[in-house]
C-alpha cells in the first residue's frame, strides 16, 4: 500500500473545505432571506454537528497517529461520559471485570464440595467520595452530587489518558503491521468491550446527567433561538480544531506524526519513533473523544450506552470527507452533517415531503452520511489515502479444503443425529449456529477470498428476510421459491453496494458498507411501507405437505409420541442448506474463479496484469456473498417466524464480521467455527449451561476474544487448529506444514491465469 | 463498594490449567449479573412496615400466612441485560412473589416459584418460548416488557400455553390472539388521549404537533391510533419521528420541525429518557407549548432529573390512577396502588417503584387470584380459558370491563379499554379525566 500522492486529484482538503463552506453559505443565505423556520432548523443541528465533529476529530487523530480507523471512537466517548457520571454522581470510579488470581482456588474448593468457601474479590468500584444528603420528593430520593464538576472532569481526563495508553500498548501497537481487517476487527472488539463494561456496571437504563454548560435560550437575529450550550459546544469544538491544526502544522510533534502517517520508514530515518507518536496520539484521541462524550452527556442531560456510541457513523463520514488528515475539513463536515440532518428533519414535517405508509420516508437523516460518502467516492475514488506503514502483513492464508464432501457428509449425519437426540436447548443452539455459519460463509467469500471488508452482510440477509415475509404474505409464493427470491433481492442490493468497491478498498470500504447498513436499516427495514406497522411475519416452510418449521409438531422417530420443540427437521433443513453452501464455497475456492479472487485479494495490479478482471471478480464476489447472506436471512426468518429491523441492523453486521474473523475468515472451517460462536449458538449455550457464565458477560468475553485473536492469531480459531494439526503431522513426519501452506498460497498467483 | 463473586462452574473451567488466566477472568465475570434462566422461591422477610393485607387477601382469594409445600411454577420472561432492558419488571415480579408467598398464602397454600428467562436478543425470545413450552410444570407465562424476542416468544407459545402480557410496547404485543394484557397499554392510552383532545379536553384545538420515537411501538401508536382520530375530527397533525436514541439537540430540532412551539397541543410519544430530552428542549428553546403525553414520562428518572418534581402544566395519560395521588376509599385501584407502595417499603425500599414494576406486581396478584380459583391441578387449557375469560378488575387498574378479545378489533390482546388523564400543576397532581373524578375515558369506544 502506498499513499496517494501520485494520483492526487483536484479535490484537496482546502478545496473541499471551501466547497462545503460555500455550499453552507449559499444555503444559509437563501434560507435566511426566505424562511426563518428553516434557518432555525438548520442552526438547531449545530449541537449534534459539534458532537459529530468532535468524534470525527478523534477518529482523524487516531488515523494520523496509528493508521487505525477507530470504530470504537463513539464508544470511547460514551465510556468517558460514564466515567464522569460515576464520579460526579456517586463518587465512584468503575472498573472493568478483571481476572482474579484467587478464583481458581475458590472454584476448585467449590468443586470439592465446600460451597461456603470464599476468598477476597476484585472490587468493581473504587469509592472516592460519597453523595451528599438526599431529600425525598414524590417517593424519590434526590441526592446531592458526590464530587464537584472540576474534580470529576480532572479525574475523568486522567482515566481516559490511561485508557488511551493501554489501548495503544495492549491492542494497537501489536497490530501495527497487521492487515487492515485485523485493525478493524480489533476496534470492533474494543467497541463491544466498552459497551459491555458500561452495561455490566450501570445497566442499559438511561442515567440523568446534570448540565455543565449554561442552557438558557440565546436569541439570535431574525427570530432564531438556540440553547446556549449548543453555541458553547461549537465554540469548544472550533477551538480544539484550531489547536489540533496548529499542533500538526507548527510543532515538531505534529510534523513528525504527519511524516509518519505518510511514510513510517521515512519518519524512522528522520529519528522519530512511530510507536511513540502513535501512543501519544492514542492518548490524545481517547481524551478528546471521552471529554466530548462528557460534554455530550451533559448537553443531552442523559446518558445511555447507545446514543453517543452510534455517532460514529456520521463521524466516519466527516472523517472521510476530511481525508482522515484535515482537521478543519473534518470539523466543517461534522457541523455540516449535523445541520443538514436537522434541516431534513424539519422538511420531513412538511406536507409535501415524500411519504411511505402514511409517514415521512424514515431514515433520511441517517442516510445522509451514506450519500455524502458516495459523493466523496465518486469525486475522489482512488485518491482516498491509505496510510503508509513499514510493513503490512497479508490476510490469513485461504486453504483449499481437502476431502470436503466426505467430511461434510459425515459431519452432517452426526449433527443430524444430535439434532434428534439432544435436548431442546442444545437443538436450538445448533440451529442458531447453522444460521450463523451461513452468514459467516458469505463473509468468507467476500472478505476471506477477495479481501473486501463488508459491514453490511446482515443488512443483505435482512433484505432477503423482509422480501420473503412480504412476498410470502402478500403474494402467497410458496417454499422454496420465497427464500430463493429473497436471496435474489439480496443479490440485487449487494451488487449495488458492491459498486463502491470498484473504487475503494480496505477500511474505506468498511466505512462505506457500514454506512450502507445503517441506511438500509433505517430507510428500508424501519419503513412501514416495507415492514408494516404490525411487524413482518414469515410463515413456516411447507413442501409437498411436509411441515418442518421450528414450531411445527413432530413425531419421535423411535418410541413414538410427540417430540419437544423446536422441530429437529427444521434443523435438518438448515443443515442441508449449510452443507450445500459449504460445498459450493469449497468449490469456488478450488476453481479458477477462486484463484482469481485470491489473486485480487493479494494484489489487484498484479491480478489485472495476469489477465484477471478485478472489477468482475469483485462484483461476482459481492453477488455470491449477498446470495449466501440472503439465504441466511431467509433461514433466520423461518427460525423466528418473523423478521425485525433490529436483528438485521448495522451493529449485528459488525458483530458477524467479528464472529467470522474470530472463527477464521479465510476458510470454510472458519465459518463453521464462526457459526458456533454466534449469539445463542453452541458456544454461548455451553458457556451458560455448562460453565455457568452469565450471558451478561458473553459480549464482554466476545470482545476480548476478538482483540486477542486479532493480535495473536489472525488466522482465527480454525486456522490455529489447522496449524496445530499440521505441526503434529509434521512431527510425525507426514502432511503439510504452515510453511507449505504459505508456499501453496504463493503458488496461487502463479496459477492465476491457468 | 461492590465485589465480584465467583461460581463453581467457573472454578471447573479454571481447573483446566492451560487456560487458567482466561478461567480467572471468567470467574471474575461470574459476578453481579444474574443468570439468564433461574429459579427462585421466596417467602417472607423484610422490614417492620405493617401492611393491612385484607384488601390483597380479598383480591387474591388466598389465606393469610406463609405458603409452604410444593411450589407452583409460573413462567416469567423479561428483557434484561441488553440494551434496552426493563429490570424494573423483574423487581415488581420478585416483590409480588415475596409478598404473596410470605403473607397471602401463595396459591392455595403453595408458594409461587418464578421460572425466569431473560431476553436480550431475538434468539433469546425463541429460547425462552421453547423453555416455557417444554416445561410441563409451567402452565402459565407472564411477560414483563419485550421489544425484541417477543414475536419469537409468541410464535413458539401461540395457542399452546397461555400468556399474560405485562407492559406491552410494540404492535406485536397487541395483535396477539392467544396472549392477553389486562391493561389498556400504549394503544389504549394513546387512543384515549386523541379522543380527549377531540372532545375538547384542552380547549379548542386546530393543530397538533407530535414528536414520536421511530420504533415500532411509538410509530404504531402515533400513526394507527393517534393521528387518524384527530384527522377525522378535522384537526391537523404534524408528526416528526426521531430515532430512539435521539439526543437533546436532535429532539430540539424535532420539536421545531413538528411545530411544537406554535401548535395548539404538543404531544411527545417517547419513553422516559425522551421525555427528559423534551422537557429540557422546551426550556432551552424558551417555548411554552401545551404538552400532552403518556404515563411513560412520569418515572423516577424524570423526577430525579428535575430535582424532585414534574414538568409544570403537562398532561399525562395513563391507566386512571396515579402513584402520586393519595388513595381514595371508594376507588379500590387507588388503594391497591397504595398497598403496593407499602409492600415496596417493606420488602425492597430501594427499588424503582414507578414505571413497569407496579403493573407487573399487579399481574402476579391477578395470577394468584386465577390460580386460587382453578386449583393447583388445573390443566393448561383450563388456565388458558381462565386467562382469556378473566373479567376483572385487574389489580391497580380502575378500567372496566375486562373483556379479552372484545375491546379492540385491531388489538385483540387488549382486555381493558379505559384510561385516565391527570395534570401536574403548581406542584400538585390534578385529576382531569380519571378514576378520581369518575371520568375515565373509553379509549376504543367509537
Amino acid at each position: 500500500m502506498t499513499t496517494s500522492s501520485s494520483t492526487r486529484s483536484w479535490a484537496t482538503p482546502g478545496r473541499i473545505a471551501a466547497i462545503i463552506a460555500a455550499l453552507l453559505g449559499v444555503v444559509l443565505l437563501v434560507l435566511i432571506f426566505t424562511n426563518v423556520n428553516q434557518t432555525q432548523a438548520l442552526f438547531l443541528g449545530l449541537g449534534v454537528g459539534a458532537l459529530i465533529a468532535a468524534i470525527a476529530l478523534s477518529v482523524t487523530l487516531n488515523y494520523q497517529g496509528s493508521g487505525v480507523v477507530n470504530f470504537a471512537a463513539g464508544a470511547i466517548a460514551m465510556y468517558g461520559g460514564y466515567v464522569y457520571y460515576g464520579l460526579r454522581v456517586n463518587g465512584q470510579l468503575f472498573l472493568p471485570p478483571l481476572p482474579n488470581p484467587l478464583a481458581p482456588i475458590e472454584g476448585i474448593v467449590h468443586l470439592a464440595g465446600n460451597k461456603s468457601f470464599n476468598l477476597p474479590n476484585i472490587p468493581v468500584f473504587i469509592t472516592l467520595a460519597h453523595p451528599g444528603a438526599g431529600s425525598s420528593s414524590f417517593g424519590t430520593i434526590i441526592r446531592q452530587p458526590a464530587m464537584p464538576v472540576w474534580l470529576a472532569l480532572l479525574i475523568s481526563a486522567g482515566v481516559l489518558a490511561i485508557l488511551g495508553l493501554l489501548f495503544h500498548l495492549l491492542i494497537f501497537r501489536p497490530l501495527r503491521n497487521a492487515p487492515v481487517l485485523a485493525k478493524v476487527v480489533a476496534s470492533v472488539g474494543l467497541f463491544i468491550i466498552m459497551q459491555a463494561i458500561v452495561v455490566l456496571r450501570f445497566t442499559s437504563s438511561a442515567k440523568a446527567v446534570t448540565s455543565i454548560l449554561p442552557t438558557s435560550p440565546t436569541h439570535l437575529p431574525r427570530g432564531v433561538t438556540l440553547p446556549s450550550d449548543q453555541l458553547y459546544l461549537v465554540g469548544i469544538v472550533v477551538l480544539v480544531t484550531l489547536g489540533l491544526w496548529a499542533l500538526f502544522r507548527y510543532t515538531r510533534f505534529g510534523l513528525a506524526t504527519r511524516a509518519a502517517a505518510e511514510n513510517e520508514k521515512g519518519a524512522i530515518v528522520l529519528g522519530y519513533s512511530p510507536d511513540f507518536l502513535a501512543g501519544v496520539n492514542w492518548v490524545a484521541s481517547t481524551v478528546l473523544a471521552g471529554m466530548f462524550g462528557i460534554l455530550a452527556a451533559a448537553i443531552n442531560q442523559s446518558l445511555d450506552p447507545i446514543t453517543i456510541t452510534l455517532l460514529i457513523v456520521p463521524a466516519l463520514a466527516a472523517s472521510l470527507l476530511g481525508r482522515f488528515n484535515s482537521f478543519i475539513v473534518t470539523m466543517l463536515a461534522g457541523l455540516g452533517i449535523g445541520m443538514l440532518s436537522s434541516w431534513i428533519q424539519y422538511l420531513s414535517g412538511q406536507s409535501w415531503f415524500p411519504k411511505a405508509g402514511g409517514q415521512p420516508i424514515p431514515g433520511l437523516t441517517q442516510a445522509l452520511p451514506f450519500v455524502i460518502i458516495i459523493i466523496v467516492l465518486v469525486l475522489r475514488g482512488k485518491s482516498l489515502p491509505t496510510r503508509g506503514s513499514v510493513e503490512t502483513v497479508k490476510l490469513p492464508f485461504a486453504p483449499r479444503a481437502r476431502g470436503a464432501v466426505p467430511t461434510s457428509l459425515i459431519g452432517g449425519v452426526a449433527v443430524a443425529v444430535i439434532l434428534f437426540v439432544t435436548s431442546p436447548d442444545w437443538r436450538l443452539a445448533i440451529v442458531n449456529s447453522l444460521v450463523g455459519v451461513v452468514i459467516c460463509l458469505s463473509l468468507v467469500v467476500l472478505t476471506g477470498y477477495v479481501g473486501q471488508i463488508s459491514l453490511m452482510q446482515m443488512a443483505l440477509a435482512g433484505i432477503s428476510g423482509f422480501t420473503l415475509s412480504k412476498i410470502a404474505d402478500a403474494h402467497h409464493i410458496p417454499f422454496p421459491f420465497g427464500p430463493i427470491l429473497g436471496a435474489v433481492a439480496a443479490v440485487a442490493v449487494g451488487l449495488i453496494a458492491g459498486v463502491p468497491a470498484l473504487r475503494v478498498r480496505g477500511v474505506n470500504l468498511a466505512v462505506v458498507t457500514f454506512a450502507a447498513a445503517v441506511t438500509i436499516e433505517q430507510m428500508v427495514f424501519a419503513n412501514p411501507a416495507w415492514s408494516g406497522l404490525k411487524g413482518a411475519i414469515v410463515a413456516p416452510p411447507r413442501l409437498f405437505g411436509l411441515k418442518f418449521g421450528p414450531n411445527d409438531s413432530w413425531s419421535k422417530l423411535f418410541g413414538g409420541g410427540e417430540g419437544l420443540l423446536p422441530n429437529p427437521w427444521f434443523g435438518v433443513f438448515c443443515l442441508v442448506v449449510v452443507i450445500l453452501l459449504i460445498l459450493a464455497v469449497v468449490n469456488i475456492r478450488s476453481s479458477r474463479v477462486g484463484r482469481h479472487m485470491l489473486a485480487v485479494r493479494a494484489n489487484e495490479r498484479a491480478a489485472a496484469a495476469a489477465g484477471v478482471s478485478v472489477s468482475g471478480t469483485k462484483i461476482l464476489a459481492f453477488g455470491v456473498a449477498a446470495f449466501i447472506a440472503g439465504l441466511g436471512g431467509a433461514l433466520s426468518g423461518y427460525r423466528f417466524g418473523s423478521v425485525t429491523a433490529d436483528y438485521f441492523g448495522a451493529i449485528p453486521s459488525m458483530l458477524f464480521l467479528a464472529f467470522a474473523y474470530l472463527g477464521g475468515i479465510s476458510s470454510v472451517s472458519g465459518a463453521v467455527v464462526g457459526g458456533i460462536i454466534v449469539s445463542g449458538g453452541i458456544l454461548t449455550t455451553f458457556m451458560s449451561h455448562v460453565l455457568g457464565i452469565p450471558e451478561t458477560y458473553t459480549l464482554f468475553l466476545a470482545g476480548l476474544g476478538l482483540i486477542t485473536m486479532a493480535i495473536f492469531n489472525p488466522k482465527g480459531v480454525a486456522g490455529a487448529l489447522r496449524d496445530s494439526g499440521h505441526a503434529i503431522k509434521g512431527r510425525l513426519g507426514r502432511g503439510t506444514t504452515p510453511k507449505a501452506d504459505a508456499e501453496a498460497e504463493a503458488g496461487v498467483h502463479a496459477k492465476v491465469g491457468a | 463498594m461492590g465485589f465480584a463473586k465467583m461460581s463453581k462452574a467457573a472454578g471447573a473451567f479454571k481447573s483446566v490449567g492451560a487456560i487458567a488466566l482466561a478461567g480467572a477472568l471468567v470467574a471474575a465475570c461470574s459476578s453481579g449479573g444474574g443468570s439468564s434462566s433461574s429459579s427462585t422461591t421466596s417467602g417472607g422477610g423484610g422490614s417492620s412496615t405493617k401492611i393491612d393485607n385484607s384488601l390483597a387477601l380479598k383480591y387474591t382469594g388466598g389465606s393469610a400466612g406463609k405458603a409452604s409445600g410444593t411450589p407452583i411454577n409460573v413462567g416469567y420472561v423479561n428483557q434484561e441485560s441488553g440494551s434496552p432492558s426493563y429490570p424494573e419488571n423483574t423487581q415488581g415480579a420478585d416483590l409480588a412473589v415475596k409478598y404473596i408467598n410470605g403473607e397471602l398464602g401463595g396459591i392455595q397454600g403453595h408458594p409461587i416459584n418464578l421460572v425466569k428467562c431473560f431476553v436480550s436478543t431475538e434468539e433469546d425470545g425463541q429460547k425462552c418460548g421453547t423453555q416455557m413450552l417444554n416445561d410441563s410444570s409451567i402452565k402459565l407465562v407472564v411477560t414483563g416488557t419485550l421489544v425484541v424476542g417477543n414475536a419469537s416468544l409468541y410464535t413458539v407459545l401461540s395457542g399452546k400455553k397461555p400468556i399474560i402480557i405485562g407492559n406491552g410496547l410494540t404492535a406485536t404485543d397487541f395483535i396477539q390472539t392467544a396472549a392477553f394484557t389486562y391493561m389498556p397499554g400504549a394503544p389504549g392510552v394513546v387512543s384515549g388521549l386523541a379522543k380527549w383532545i377531540v372532545d375538547g379536553g384542552v380547549g379548542k384545538v386546530k393543530n397538533v404537533a407530535v414528536v414520536a420515537t421511530n420504533d415500532a411501538g411509538a410509530k404504531a401508536s402515533a400513526q394507527l391510533l393517534f393521528a387518524p382520530v384527530l384527522e377525522k375530527a378535522g384537526i391537523t397533525v404534524k408528526q416528526v419521528f426521531v430515532s430512539p436514541t435521539a439526543q437533546g439537540a436532535e429532539v430540539q430540532s424535532a420539536i421545531k420541525a413538528a411545530g411544537g412551539d406554535t401548535a395548539d397541543v404538543f404531544v411527545p410519544i417517547t419513553p422516559v429518557q425522551g421525555c427528559i430530552a423534551v422537557a429540557d428542549a422546551i426550556k432551552s428553546l424558551g417555548i411554552h407549548p401545551k404538552v400532552v403525553t403518556t404515563g411513560l414520562c412520569f418515572g423516577t428518572p424524570l423526577i430525579q432529573h428535575l430535582g424532585g418534581t414534574f414538568p409544570d402544566g403537562w398532561y399525562f395519560g395513563a391507566y386512571g390512577v396515579n402513584y402520586f395521588v393519595p388513595p381514595v376509599k371508594s376507588i379500590p385501584a387507588s388503594e391497591e396502588l397504595a398497598l403496593y407502595e407499602n409492600v415496596v417499603k417493606k420488602y425492597n425500599p430501594n427499588m424503582e417503584y414507578t414505571g413497569f414494576a407496579g403493573p407487573t406486581f399487579g399481574n402476579f396478584m391477578t395470577v394468584t387470584q386465577l390460580m386460587n380459583k382453578l386449583g393447583t391441578d388445573a390443566s393448561v387449557t383450563q388456565v388458558a380459558d381462565a386467562v382469556k375469560g378473566f373479567a376483572g378488575p385487574q389489580w391497580g387498574i380502575p378500567g372496566t370491563p375486562v373483556a379479552c378479545g372484545q375491546i379492540s378489533a385491531s388489538f385483540p390482546s387488549i382486555c381493558v379499554g379505559q384510561m385516565g388523564i391527570e395534570q401536574f400543576k403548581g406542584g400538585k397532581w390534578i385529576p382531569i379525566a380519571d378514576a378520581y373524578n369518575n371520568k375515565l375515558i373509553n379509549a376504543f369506544a367509537s
